[in-house]
């Protein structure tokens, strides 16, 4: 016990400073967005601002159009969540209780299309979105985020709905319910730590995807998501290093927030990838 | 085939229907027609008209900027691989002890670089290793580490340097919980033995831990080789493939063929170079997967002959 | 794994809560502007129901944003049913967006020219409308002479641009920080005519301020004025070579590596090696670069003419310019076509051809003298520039050093017409590497034989001319490398 405890203090010694290195990136990020551009030049190594500058984050809400950048990058994640949500577990469900025609093919279609070389496909999706007519809307982008077979999810829900007893079927079919209503009553419910593992993980996806949005409002600026706005602020306003640094702050500190609060979920997620 | 059968059919094929029609429209009709596109010359804009065989990919084999970005992107998922599966199993060993408290906060504070949006922290490090009066530099002078201020992203090597170490930084909390439940999937039952007949700590890694870890490496191994593969984000953001193509990466290569600021895109040519990519990191995910495979048969044939 | 229901429940509501206020608060921008069109109508005619139309103009030049903003704010009260929306694309993004605009066909209303993409290629793809009525014969004799010529405001015989800015532009300068050069114990006397005199000046800056300060600054990362400051340079040097695109003129080739651009790359290589340069250049953009000649870091930096009149206007005392420095001191020149590379199209697709029109007539009034008036660029029609005094030190000087610099360059366009067909075939095929790439590879020492370097982008810009050529050819064209060689023209001679 008392080596153990010895140890603990040890790795606790070792681990606090380089945590602290670690995530010094986002401490440095914080601590700029609160000084004044002159200060921020100057201060050198002090990390703490003379005085809060909080206009650097109106600055980066009005002027940088943060606003909407962050108005966009809600919409088009809650929109993809749901989509790729709802579609996994219709999908993860029939895979997972029904032996259809044709299952052996599917799944092997799924794994073929994980491994098949892709090329830039980007081009073609362009062109399919603009064909819909949804080039430079937010359903557009919110397709494009929300499209792809996400076979880790649907893989996920499949185990699960495989697992559960088929007694419980079996009673509510007893009972007079059919697929339907066996489905939302009975096992839908069963599958909230899936469902929130699986919204978490592409809450994060596509809060943070860049590239997706990046081609999409290519010329629509006002349809821009934070990450985009960020790159773009970089290129306008170069030289307004703490209203980018507070621009920064506001992108990051949703999604950290989302993180901490439901990091279960996520490393569940995450993990599930290598088991399955 | 009865009727319950029937119905029930009928209902998983609804249920799947609208993921099948997104797989269609979005997978597969885009992969074949980038195949399609990339035999044609074409801007993008316009009807696909002028047919041009293998030019394409004649053009691509033989541009240097694309050996170049093909070098850089087996450099950097090199390096970032090399360095991330140690030291994140190291990681994940140390947050797996069962006697050591605070896993939960060290596990997250890890983790945070993983969630936090790539583009984003691409600009802040940017600022951080600039060269005259940015805080990377300021700190190494403070500690007389370096004499004057080193270019972190104006010279060729250093500018590699920082990118593959935020890579890493960027992916190791990843890993360390790939390997984390790589090990909490390891029968308990094992180490209780191993205990019993005197191994150590030591000799529990080496002989119980690591072989039996080896199956799930090989699938940690391949995620993070397909992660070093899209660095678009964080090279557009940190580097911008610079100084003078030094970190350019295959993506960014194509990027600007598709959607240039150089006169009109050349989406074709393109293609043709996801294309050739596409292949050739297939190819090495199969080799790679042949090598894990060979590894794994022969440590078992040790293990046999051990007993 | 147990369900968390309470953390599902509080994520669903989070997210819901945040979908609201996202929802909410773009009803609410709709609805305020409905009101406030509303309240704008009502003033103006509250019997006769005049529709509101709103037009969308994409420009990119920064420096005539405040101009812009009061023409329109002024349009607006003339024409209150018409909304302008005017969205300043920074310009490393401009291409990418007017491409995007072009296959998802949603150009805006007003478009601003780009010279990567000619007006020839627009036509052709069928975007543009004519704007042939936009101004009278007599309104489009006040013009420069030169502004109507094929190939850029017009083709075939239509006109498809108005332009904005007067063509002699831009040309590269050296600005200078009063306050910084006397720190250095220097006076304007000092400031470089020749590159030996840049190269002692740095040095002597670099001495007198402890390293304190630096001689010169300038951001070489995307955007960067280096290569334009390089290749009009060695105009001193290599006449023949046009410093817009590297081309000579007189032999029809592309000359990347002309002994000129060689020189100023050396040059530079060695201001680096030494480092005299500020070693920020390296890792920034062209506007980093400048505002560290604003805060007094470095003495000089090289921007456009059109830099002047953005430099911070509360110490316009403490700056100003001078000619780039040319080797020996010899003359240098920035090249025009005659065609004006900062101009208006109109969309084929533009739902108010008529509000259009009156806009850009407006502009022709309203901002032009604006534009002439704070300095920020000569207009396009002699009478105004004559008539209106530049109320801006610094940038009557930044412009009286164009006007100075400024050269006619020979026309392949005006010799041949097909020339532009051309141009469609080679638009973007001609090299992905600029001159700023290999200046960059070069001064962090990635390239070691620049010259090697530079032949070979010649070599690779004239194959493509080339084959653009015989692409013209085979679909029925008739035209040569020869329509490229101009073998009479005298360089530092306008070329009529």
């Amino acid at each position: 016990m008392k080596r153990n405890r010895r140890l603990n203090r040890l790795l606790h010694l070792l681990l606090i400073p380089f945590c602290l290195i670690w995530i010094y990136p986002f401490l440095w990020m914080i601590f700029s967005s609160l000084k004044t551009n002159t200060e921020y030049i100057s201060s050198g190594l002090r990390l703490l601002p003379q005085q809060l500058q909080w206009d650097n984050y109106t600055r980066a809400w009005g002027v940088g159009q943060f606003s909407t950048y962050f108005q966009n990058s809600v919409v088009i994640t809650v929109g993809a969540v749901i989509i790729v949500t709802l579609l996994s577990i219709l999908t993860g469900y029939a895979l997972g209780r029904v032996n259809f025609p044709g299952k052996k093919a599917l799944l092997f279609l799924f794994a073929a299309v994980l491994f098949i070389p892709k090329g830039y496909t980007i081009i073609p999706v362009f062109q399919i979105i603009k064909q819909l007519g949804l080039l430079n809307t937010i359903e557009g982008v919110i397709l494009v985020e929300a499209s792809g077979v996400h076979i880790i999810f649907i893989l996920m829900f499949m185990t699960f709905y495989r697992t559960l007893p088929v007694e419980l079927t079996e009673a509510a079919e007893i009972d007079g319910a059919g697929f339907l209503r066996t489905f939302l009553q009975i096992m839908l419910p069963l599958s909230k730590p899936i469902i929130a593992t699986t919204a978490i993980m592409q809450f994060i996806f596509t809060w943070n995807s860049f590239f997706v949005p990046l081609v999409f409002t290519l010329n629509k600026p006002e349809l821009r998501t934070l990450a985009v706005g960020m790159y773009s602020f970089v290129g306008e306003y170069s030289i307004d290093y703490t209203g980018m640094a507070a621009a920064a702050v506001i992108a990051l500190l949703p999604i950290i927030i989302v993180f901490v609060a439901f990091q279960k979920y996520f490393i569940e997620g995450v993990s599930g990838s290598v088991k399955l | 085939m009865n009727r319950r059968n029937k119905s029930l059919y009928s209902w998983a094929y609804l249920f799947m229907l609208p993921q099948l029609l997104m797989l269609a429209v979005f997978t597969i009709y885009p992969i074949v027609m980038s195949y399609v596109y990339s035999f044609y010359d074409w801007s993008g804009i316009g009807p696909l008209q002028q047919f041009i065989g293998w030019d394409n990919f004649y053009s691509v084999m033989t541009d240097r900027y694309f050996w170049n970005a093909y070098r850089n992107n087996l450099i950097y998922i090199g390096f970032t691989v090399l360095i991330t599966l140690p030291a994140a199993l190291l990681a994940a060993l140390l947050l797996n002890l069962a006697y050591f408290k605070g896993k939960v906060v060290y596990r997250t504070l890890l983790f945070l670089p993983v969630v936090t949006t790539t583009a984003i922290v691409g600009v802040v490090l940017k600022s951080m290793f600039g060269t005259d009066n940015a805080i990377v530099n300021l700190v190494l002078q403070q500690f007389n580490l370096i004499k004057e201020p080193i270019g972190w992203l104006s010279g060729p090597y250093t500018s590699m340097l920082v990118l593959i170490g935020a890579g890493i930084w960027k992916v190791f909390g990843m890993i360390m919980i790939y390997w984390l439940a790589g090990l909490q999937s390891l029968p308990k039952e094992i180490y209780e033995a191993a205990r019993i007949d005197g191994a150590g700590w030591w000799a529990a890694l080496r002989y119980i831990t690591i072989p039996l870890l080896l199956p799930v490496s090989a699938v940690i191994l391949l995620l993070t080789v397909m992660n070093g593969i899209h660095v678009f984000d964080l090279v557009t953001t940190l580097t911008g493939g610079g100084p003078f193509f030094a970190t350019d990466m295959v993506d960014l290569y194509i990027y600007r063929y598709a959607f240039g600021t150089g006169g009109f895109p050349q989406q074709g040519y393109a293609s043709a170079a996801g294309i050739i990519f596409g292949m050739s990191i297939f190819v090495i995910s199969l080799v790679l997967g042949a090598i894990v495979q060979l590894a794994m048969r022969r440590q078992r044939s040790i293990a046999i002959g051990k007993e | 794994m147990k369900p968390n229901t309470q953390s599902i429940k509080l994520l669903l509501l989070s997210s819901l809560a945040m979908l609201l206020l996202a929802a909410c608060s773009s009803n609410q921008s709709t609805t305020n502007s409905h009101a406030a069109n509303n309240t704008q109508g009502a003033t103006s005619s509250p019997t006769a129901e005049v529709k509101q139309v709103e037009l969308e103009v994409w420009g990119r030049w920064e420096e005539m944003l405040g101009q812009m903003e009061e023409t329109i704010a002024e349009f607006q009260q003339q024409h209150p049913h018409i909304k302008v929306k005017y969205t300043n694309v920074p310009g490393s993004q401009y291409v990418a967006q007017i491409q995007a605009a072009i296959s998802g066909n949603t150009l805006p209303d007003i478009i601003g020219y780009h010279q990567s993409i000619p007006t020839s290629l627009l036509v052709n793809l069928d975007v543009l409308h004519p704007l042939d009525d936009v101004l009278t014969a007599e309104q489009k004799a006040e013009y420069y002479e030169g502004t109507w010529s094929e190939g850029y405001t017009l083709i075939d015989g239509q006109t498809y641009a108005i332009p904005v800015f007067n063509p002699k532009r831009p040309a590269m300068m050296l600005y200078y920080n009063k306050e910084a050069l006397h720190a250095a114990g220097l006076t304007e006397d000092d400031i470089p005519a020749t590159w030996d005199e840049l190269y002692s000046f740095s040095k002597q800056v670099q001495q007198n301020t402890d390293g304190k300060l630096y001689g010169l600054v300038i951001g070489v990362k995307e955007l960067s004025f280096l290569s334009g400051a390089i290749s009009q340079m060695a105009t001193a040097i290599t006449p023949d070579v046009s410093p817009t695109d590297l081309f000579n003129y007189r032999t029809g080739q592309y000359e990347y590596h002309a002994q000129g651009i060689v020189q100023g790359l050396e040059l530079f290589k060695k201001l680096q090696d030494e480092k005299l340069l500020h070693p920020s250049s390296l890792v920034m953009s062209f506007r980093e670069g400048t505002a560290l000649m604003e805060e007094g870091q470095a003495v000089l930096t090289i921007d456009g003419s059109f830099y002047a009149s953005q430099l911070n206007a509360d110490k316009l005392d403490s700056f100003g310019v001078a000619p780039l420095p040319t080797k020996d001191g010899k003359p240098q020149y920035a090249a025009f076509q005659g065609e004006s590379r900062v101009a208006f199209y109109v969309s084929k697709h533009t739902e108010h051809y008529e509000e259009t029109k009156l806009f850009l007539q407006f502009i022709k009034e309203h901002l032009y003298p604006k534009l002439v008036a704070d300095g920020v660029e000569y207009s396009p029609l002699p009478a105004v520039n004559e008539a209106t005094t530049i109320n801006h030190p610094v940038a009557a000087e930044a412009l009286r050093i164009q006007d100075e610099v400024s050269l006619l360059i020979p026309r392949p366009f005006e010799r041949n017409a097909d020339s532009l067909k051309v141009v469609l075939e080679t638009s973007g095929k001609l090299p992905k590497t600029t001159l700023g790439n290999i200046a960059e590879g070069y001064l962090t020492g990635q390239i070691k034989d620049v010259e090697a370097a530079l032949l070979e982008l010649s070599q690779q810009a004239n194959q493509v001319l080339e084959e653009g050529i015989a692409k013209v050819n085979a679909a029925g064209g008739s035209i040569t490398l020869d329509d490229y060689a101009f073998a009479d023209w005298v360089p530092y001679q306008p070329y009529q």
